[in-house]
């Protein structure tokens, strides 16, 4: 699947779900990607080396996902073009526009949704809005950062430059330019405390307290206290050698707080760093490890490795001491991504490096394995939050076997997948999907094409789906959070879509009505 | 009219426009039969020569009204009928120099008054800027706001602000500037009377009337780009006032301002309106286009956008309650369709030819089009039909999508519908025919009613009497009462001041 950055970037944001664990803030990284492969290109953008036959790196990250919400009372838009962001008030869906710095790029709201933080990467500050007041705080921030992310606490924000995603737009630089900064933003008080750390900085993670932030560079994990007055970095050298390090692809942390677990691309052990006494143990992993997941409890870390094909299971909570539960993957399918339903119950198993039209699904209550086919390779796969459905996106390309009279073939397609017995609904489609979310019930989910006018409602109970008519071409999909929980309502989705004033479409699957709002960024030129 | 100047043996009377021989010329006429007022207590026309104004009465009176020494620039009536508001211009010689007459100083001052006339006298005046030369009224008539339409004839003296209108309170007599958005150019009240929406050029003022003095309450922007002109064409209000609708030239989009929460929000309509109204009843919009075969019924909770697909496209709409009738005045087209807003049933009716203009009777039974000539070479009924003028009744009662074309001996002028319990009577005006047609849409009763002087112009009196002005240079209107088919024949009244020495302006 090709993964392409939005031209007109209008990037939504809304409070961070509750069921991320681990320290996994998927706050949205401003790019609709994986926090570990922002740019979508691949969990380690760079090329391995021409002496090494590891093969594609896997994609499996939800590039397609934008965060869903646990509860809140406001949708923020940024509008990047203008200057501006747009708050839609979830109840009434009353909007408003105000003025930030220039060219937004990445919008996120604090976990108790009295903030919206703004990057504004054209004059490289961030603008910290008050949900209510839209008042705001403006902060500068080191110059040429790229990515923003909020702690779980919702109390920093951590800024840098992660060379993986940057965009033909991005705004020119001039003098001096460094690749080893991060700018941290104390939210409530605008307090900003930049530091150095290791080149090239790919990811930042928080233990899920909020105090203590990791940041994964090649060379090292800068470890940085975030209760102390004046924050600096403590570096851990997570490679052997600091000469010609191997590049750092992952980095979770363990609920604990106690591990930081680094995969690095074409290592064939893990960098397990203990973040309490700041020492590194190297785990070994199998061959070619493609991929690192923490088990949806937080009490699994576990590790695809397409080489040996094998997955590594560790225990976070004492990953060194405890031998890892080591499991044989179908031999010659060449898995190397693993994906958790959310309940834990199982996980799929997948490639997306290969055009392979099968996957496998492991359950793990007694770690069985099942072979399975599709009509056409994998691109991505998303499992609603209830565990029960899942969508496949599937590659245009077909795999090297596929008989050219399929109806896929040559085709965008999808599957609706019922993961009780895997019966499916595979659907050609008429462009390529661009952006996918779930209703938190786990009823529906939605997905977006690209220059196709419609949003595509799946009704998982059934697999079937319905074609919702849009005014213009989608550009991201949502799903608004449920206010009240214990009434039947369904949130409505939404679907921002291209217009040069702004415009949203809010689907109400209870009665199957769309509302759409347009022009909503003439709003912060009324004058009252 | 027949032709003026007229020349008049005058020159004992008047000084100005002395011929060299002696007589003088009147170049401008004595009575405006077109611009004619109906209000309850009479019928005002305009005497563009003395720039007065004449009441005259069903009962056979006229009366000029005094207008202080000032000229007649306009007159509009207010939404009930009950009165009229005149714009009156006053040239004067300013206090710092001798003359008495404005010819005999070097800086003559000019003002506008606006002044309200009702039962034949101005009950009241207020001074605006004196290049206003438009008035829009709120739905109680209580308040005004006077502006620059450059429509209309323009008088432009001096410095001009263009970017502010007046608002008046009818109630108070007072009168404020408030500063609007580039050359206001349409003005809507909301029925409460407490906002006014102003459109301008690129952007939307509501001003708040509550305030005294009124305020700017909110300016919309319809565009972020300086360098592009959104140019507000059409506006209407939601019946709660709380939205306010806005048509954009050349522009398939509809901005729907929220006054209340100060949004916008802008509706994809399928292509430019050619015309939309709001039904109160059911709370909606209708919209059709001039180029594209489609109704479109706006709801205004969600504002989504229900659509019916029709033979031909329609731009032009006639309002009833819960009803809108579509036409069309493109001579390709000869569609009419009734649009019932609370069932949406869609019914079409075919006129034999196109339209030039469609009226709904009071009663909303039924509408007459006037429709043109197409100028066919057919044979038979058809070849008649499409080689005449004519007019063409629509049944509008539930269930009828009937169509009675009568012939006419010429172009329709004017229609007019006066309504009784018992009786729905039309009036038409044909060009150059010496009667106007009367029928009793009930019965089916008509008559021709031969008039000695040809008519020029018909209407409707609030008391349900017909007017009609004729073709006289001193003035000539004749009152019909469609009942009794009696008529009170009024004439000469353009003469009234005309010889007398203290007319109130000065004719050049």
């Amino acid at each position: 699947m090709r993964i392409v950055l939005p031209s007109l970037l209008i990037l939504l944001a809304v409070g961070c779900s509750e069921s991320d664990l681990a320290g996994e803030a998927r706050y949205d990284t401003g790019f609709g990607g994986d926090s570990a492969s922002p740019n979508g290109d691949n969990d380690g953008s760079e090329a391995p080396d021409e002496d090494t036959d590891l093969g594609e790196p896997e994609v499996e990250d939800d590039f397609l996902a934008l965060m869903p919400a646990a509860t809140d009372v406001y949708i923020f838009v940024a509008n990047p073009a203008r200057g501006t962001i747009t708050r839609v008030q979830v109840a009434t869906l009353a909007v408003d526009t105000t003025k930030v710095g220039s060219d937004p790029s990445v919008v996120l709201v604090t976990p108790d949704y009295s903030t919206a933080v703004v990057f504004n990467r054209g004059d490289d500050t961030v603008s910290l809005v008050n949900a209510q007041t839209l008042d705001q705080q403006v902060v500068e921030v080191r110059q040429n950062f790229n990515r923003m992310v909020l702690s779980p606490d919702g109390i920093w924000a951590a800024l840098w430059h992660d060379v993986r995603a940057e965009r033909p737009d991005d705004p020119p630089t001039s003098g001096l330019v460094s690749y080893n900064e991060v700018s941290f933003v104390h939210i409530p008080t605008g307090e900003h405390q930049p530091m150095a750390v290791g080149f090239k900085p790919k990811e930042v993670q928080f233990t899920p307290d909020g105090a203590t932030s990791v940041v994964v560079s090649d060379e090292y994990l800068a470890v940085i206290d975030l209760t102390a007055q004046a924050l600096r970095p403590d570096l851990v050298q997570v490679a052997d050698s600091l000469i010609d390090p191997p590049p750092a692809e992952e980095v979770v942390v363990a609920p604990s707080g106690a591990y930081a677990f680094v995969r690095q691309f074409g290592a064939d052990d893990l960098a397990v760093v203990d973040l309490v006494n700041r020492s590194v143990q190297r785990v070994p992993v199998g061959l070619n490890p493609t991929d690192l997941d923490l088990s949806p409890d937080g009490t699994k870390a576990v590790v695809v490795s397409r080489g040996s094909e094998e997955l590594y299971i560790f225990d976070t909570a004492d990953p060194v001491s405890i031998a890892p539960d080591v499991l044989p993957l179908p031999l010659g399918e060449g898995f190397g991504s693993v994906l958790f339903d959310p309940t834990g119950n199982q996980a799929m198993l997948y490639t997306t490096a290969a055009p392979v039209d099968r996957y496998a699904s492991w359950q793990l209550s007694d770690d069985t394995i099942t072979l399975r086919s599709l009509v056409k390779p994998v691109a991505n796969m998303a499992i609603s939050p209830t565990g029960d459905s899942m969508l496949v996106f599937h590659t245009k390309e077909d795999a090297p076997d596929a008989s050219t009279t399929s109806p896929f073939y040559d085709e965008w397609a999808l599957t609706l997948i019922d993961l009780s017995d895997h019966r499916s609904n595979p659907l050609r489609l008429p462009g390529e999907p661009i952006g996918y979310a779930n209703s938190l019930g786990g009823e529906r989910g939605y997905f977006i094409m690209e220059d196709q006018p419609f949003l595509e409602v799946l009704r998982y109970d059934t697999l079937l789906y319905d074609e919702i008519a849009l005014r213009s071409a989608p550009r991201f999909v949502g799903v608004l959070p449920d206010l009240n929980i214990s009434d039947d309502d369904v949130p409505p989705a939404w679907v921002s879509q291209e217009h040069e004033l702004g415009r949203i479409t809010f689907y109400d699957a209870d009665d199957h009505t769309a509302e759409t709002i347009t022009g909503f960024e003439l709003n912060s030129q009324i004058e009252d | 009219m027949r032709n003026l100047p007229l020349v008049l043996m005058l020159a004992a009377c008047q000084p100005w426009n002395l011929h060299p021989r002696g007589d003088s010329f009147i170049d401008a006429p004595l009575w405006d039969p077109m611009g004619a007022a109906a209000t309850a207590d009479g019928l005002y026309i305009p005497l563009p020569h003395t720039q007065g104004l004449v009441r005259i009465t069903a009962a056979g009176d006229s009366d000029l009204v005094d207008l202080g020494g000032a000229a007649l620039a306009g007159i509009e009536v207010t939404p009930d009928q009950q009165a009229l508001v005149a714009f009156l211009s006053r040239v004067e010689c300013p206090e710092d120099e001798d003359g008495e007459r404005p010819s005999e100083c070097d800086r003559p001052k000019v003002t506008q008054e606006l002044s309200l006339i009702s039962n034949g006298a101005v009950t009241s005046a207020v001074e605006v800027d004196p290049h206003f030369n438009a008035v829009e009224f709120s739905a109680s008539g209580n308040q005004a706001v006077a502006y620059l339409d450059v429509e209309r004839e323009l008088r432009l003296e001096g410095v001009i602000n263009l970017t502010e209108v007046a608002v008046l309170d009818l109630q108070t007599d007072e009168v404020e500037s408030v500063q609007v958005g580039f050359a206001a150019e349409r003005i809507l009240f909301t029925e409460d009377d407490s906002r006014a929406v102003v459109l301008s050029r690129s952007e939307v003022a509501v001003l708040d009337l509550t305030t005294s003095p009124p305020t700017t309450d909110v300016v919309f922007p319809l565009t972020l780009d300086p360098d592009s002109t959104v140019t507000p064409v059409g506006v209407t209000l939601t019946p709660d006032g709380r939205y306010a609708m806005i048509s954009v030239q050349g522009s398939a989009d509809l901005y729907v301002l929220d006054l209340e929460l100060h949004s916008v929000n802008i509706v994809s309509l399928s292509a430019n309106p050619s015309d939309m109204v709001v039904d109160p009843g059911t709370d909606r919009t209708v919209l059709t286009y001039g180029g594209r075969a489609r109704v479109d019924v706006l709801e205004h909770e969600f504002f989504e956008v229900d659509s019916f697909t029709l033979d031909e496209p329609m731009n032009q709409i006639a309002q009833g309650e819960g009803l809108a009738v579509l036409y069309s005045t493109n001579s390709s087209y000869k569609d009419v369709y009734r649009l019932d807003l609370a069932t949406q049933e869609l019914v079409e009716y075919r006129l034999e030819n196109p339209a030039i203009e469609l009226v709904m009777a009071p009663t909303e039974e039924y509408a007459i089009a006037l429709t043109r000539a197409e100028g066919g070479v057919g044979t038979g009924v058809s070849g008649l039909y499409d080689g005449a003028p004519g007019m063409e009744i629509v049944d509008l009662r539930p269930g009828s999508n009937d169509t009675y074309p009568y012939l006419l001996e010429a172009a329709g002028l004017g229609l007019s519908f006066s309504a009784t319990e018992t009786a729905l009577h039309a009036l038409v005006l044909q060009q150059g025919i010496d009667y106007v047609y009367q029928l009793d849409l009930y019965t089916g009763d008509d008559q021709e009613i031969a008039l000695s002087v040809p008519p020029l112009a018909i209407g409707s009196m609030p008391d349900g009497s017909f007017f009609i002005t004729q073709d006289s240079a001193f003035g000539r209107v004749s009152f019909l009462d469609p009942g009794t088919g009696e008529i009170q024949e009024v004439e000469g009244f353009a003469l009234n001041n005309l010889l007398d020495p203290t007319a109130p302006v000065e004719v050049n």
